[in-house]
């Protein structure tokens, strides 16, 4: 067994160390299991066609339910395998499933991941507000946005290895220290330290990053104003988040970079500006039934707005162009049906993900979905047929329990 | 919490309608309260069900905790004109304001807006007495409401309140065209403070084929002291 491995394991024994001492004082924790079972079929480059099985269990546990103390212990194992359908192999299929694996590789097919592995203490004080503790390995949103988010520090200002066909895109998780001070009902100041982890992953003390959050609510709009300090580059990321409703809903966010040591630093925040607007309108249709229409918009004005030829070595998706757009469309039918069209679109080089859904849920926890997906445009666009997964069917099958 | 789910069912009209409804609010509406229930879904397809504990102060304030293991931690903060969700898998908090909150509530028959403006049915709704009706076996006054206000859930409802313990067993919503929308039938009461109030009633959306939600309280404590905190961002995302 290697040092590496060892380590790993060892953490994972870590996390189930913490999580009992957060519940042995209590009764047995709550428990689900979500089991997902994917089958997908999908294009290559060369008109060849790859399948790829899945297999995820996602397993919760949580501290009984309790006022001051809560844990939460999330192991999330995938099993994976692939295989060549039709035409000469081209892709490395076993590097494209430890892409996709967020959390230690097993080994070529196994994935094994702790998403979430926390403890969160509340102080209630006399009033019976409560300041709070979130430690450990969880989530925090900041700003808003269910695509774009160009407030989102912590994350990103777009989804990273984006799953269209989940219900929630976003769902990143990082070690954290964060603390919670209410301002009255509707207000909170969070301030963050985003521990570098040395000891357990040999990262360097400049992965270490710190800031804070203070959200408010003025005049029926919602107001966020946020900063990230990554020690990293010396990036300093102030942020705004405003939300708010006009007969529909909207909501922007913003974020520059301040990078002291950068040769131009005004060059550097020029580059780095995204402001993300989306708005949000939910149709309500006879039967109960409703149409949600959402569109979102990332604008980088200092990004590129023209079609950029690329190098042989760059990846079209890293290039900042000005605009992206996503427009999504849901229709929630009775019998617990649901229809969607969510598109990621590149106005610059014109080029567009497209990826369709139609989501049956029959009785509790049970869901069934079918999800046919194409990218469109041309060779170095952002997005093109001959990339892997440039045509991809999808079923999928899973049960919380 | 879910016995305001089955205020803005109910209304009354004229004098004598005031003097009913004033004694069903007072019978449906607590100071505060403390519920552990679950929501039943079936439509033609099966059945689902949800569990869920709730709080309530007066009656614009509630919070909604879904404790089944499919939406276990989504939490649900009502306060006098907004909504906000909490899905704990994205720690997210979501504001619904404007047409958002007529969307349906876990598939139900129940909407976000059927959970809100539950201030006295007498500062929306003109009320009158039609007749009186009996229905499941008991005699009961059947006022029609009409609303004054035009952003309100249902322009016209229609209530069957027992003439004895001035408990609603009947109410149906309908459109401003007079299209009957929803028909809602209390199927069980409890005695609890003096107070006489449903437990357990089932949702028929008359728009939905076979779609009928019932909401059953499988424990409640009333007027009980629940702290303004209860329905913050904090306890929401706690």
């Amino acid at each position: 067994m290697n040092t590496a491995l060892r380590r790993r394991i060892g953490r994972l024994l870590c996390y189930a160390g913490l999580f009992t001492l957060a519940t042995t004082a209590n009764a047995e924790p709550q428990q689900s299991i979500e089991l997902r079972l994917l089958n997908n079929v999908y294009s290559g480059p060369v008109d060849n066609w790859y399948w790829n099985g899945l297999a995820q269990a996602i397993i919760n546990l949580r501290a009984p339910r309790n006022e001051t103390v809560r844990a939460h212990l999330q192991l999330k194992t995938t099993l994976s395998s692939a295989g060549l359908l039709s035409g000469a192999p081209a892709i490395d299929t076993t590097q494209r499933l430890a892409t996709a694996c967020s959390g230690f590789l097993a080994s070529g097919f196994l994935c094994l991941d702790v998403p979430y592995a926390n403890i969160r203490v509340r102080f209630v004080t006399e009033e019976g507000y409560a300041m709070r503790l979130n430690v450990g390995r969880a989530r925090l949103t900041w700003g808003d946005g269910s695509f774009y988010n160009a407030a989102d520090s912590l994350f990103g200002v777009a989804a990273q290895n984006p799953d269209l066909t989940r219900s929630a895109i976003r769902e990143e998780t990082t070690w954290l220290l964060a603390g919670y001070f209410p301002l009255g009902r509707f207000g909170f100041i969070e301030p963050l330290l985003l521990p570098p982890l040395s000891v357990l992953t040999n990262a360097p003390l400049e992965n270490l990053a710190a800031g804070l959050r203070v959200q408010g609510k003025v005049a029926n709009i919602k107001g966020e104003l946020s900063y990230l300090f990554r020690a990293e580059q010396s990036r300093h990321i102030p942020a705004l988040s405003l939300q708010g409703n006009l007969g529909i809903d909207w909501y922007l966010s913003s974020s520059f970079v301040v990078e002291s040591h950068a040769a131009d630093v005004a060059q550097r925040i020029w580059e780095s500006w995204k402001i993300s607007l989306g708005l949000l309108h939910i149709i309500d249709l006879e039967g109960d039934s409703s149409l949600s229409l959402r569109l979102e918009s990332l604008w980088a004005p200092g990004g590129f707005w023209e079609a950029q030829a690329l190098s042989a070595t760059q990846q079209p998706r890293t290039v900042n162009y000005g605009l992206f757009l996503y427009p999504e469309v849901l229709l929630s039918l009775s019998g617990g049906f649901q229809i969607f069209l969510r598109t990621i679109f590149s106005p610059i080089d014109l080029s567009a993900l497209i990826t369709t859904g139609i989501v049956w849920q029959p009785y509790t926890g049970l869901s069934i979905a079918l999800f046919p997906a194409v990218q469109l445009g041309e060779t170095q666009d952002t997005y093109h047929i001959d990339l892997p997964g440039g045509i991809t069917v999808a079923l999928n099958v899973s049960y919380i329990f | 919490m879910v016995l305001m789910l089955f205020l803005p069912l109910l209304e009354i009209g004229a004098i004598e309608a005031e003097e009913v409804i004033t004694q069903m609010e007072r019978n449906q509406t607590h100071g505060s309260s403390q519920i552990e229930g679950r929501f039943i879904i079936q439509d033609r397809f099966g059945s689902r069900e949800s569990t869920f504990l709730s709080w309530s102060k007066g009656t614009e304030e509630s919070l909604i905790e879904f404790t089944s293991p499919a939406e276990r931690g989504q939490r649900i903060l009502r306060t006098a004109d907004e909504i906000y969700l909490y899905y704990p898998d994205a720690a997210e908090l979501i504001r619904l304001q404007g047409a958002a909150l007529r969307d349906s509530l876990l598939g139900s028959d129940v909407s976000y807006e059927d959970m809100t403006g539950n201030r006295g049915i007498l500062d929306d709704y003109d009320a009158t007495l039609e007749a009186n009706e009996e229905i499941l076996g008991r005699d009961c006054y059947v006022v029609k409401l009409t609303a004054r206000v035009s952003n309100i859930a249902y322009p016209l409802q229609r209530l069957w309140i027992d003439s004895s313990d001035f408990v609603t067993r009947q109410s149906e919503q309908y459109a401003l065209s007079g299209k009957l929308l929803k028909r809602s039938i209390t199927l069980r009461t409890v005695r609890q403070a003096g107070k006489i109030f449903p437990v357990e009633f089932e949702i028929r959306d008359q728009l939905k084929k076979r779609s009928v939600t019932t909401v059953r309280v499988e424990d409640i404590a009333v007027d009980i002291p629940v702290a303004d905190s209860r329905f913050s961002l904090e306890s929401l995302s706690f």
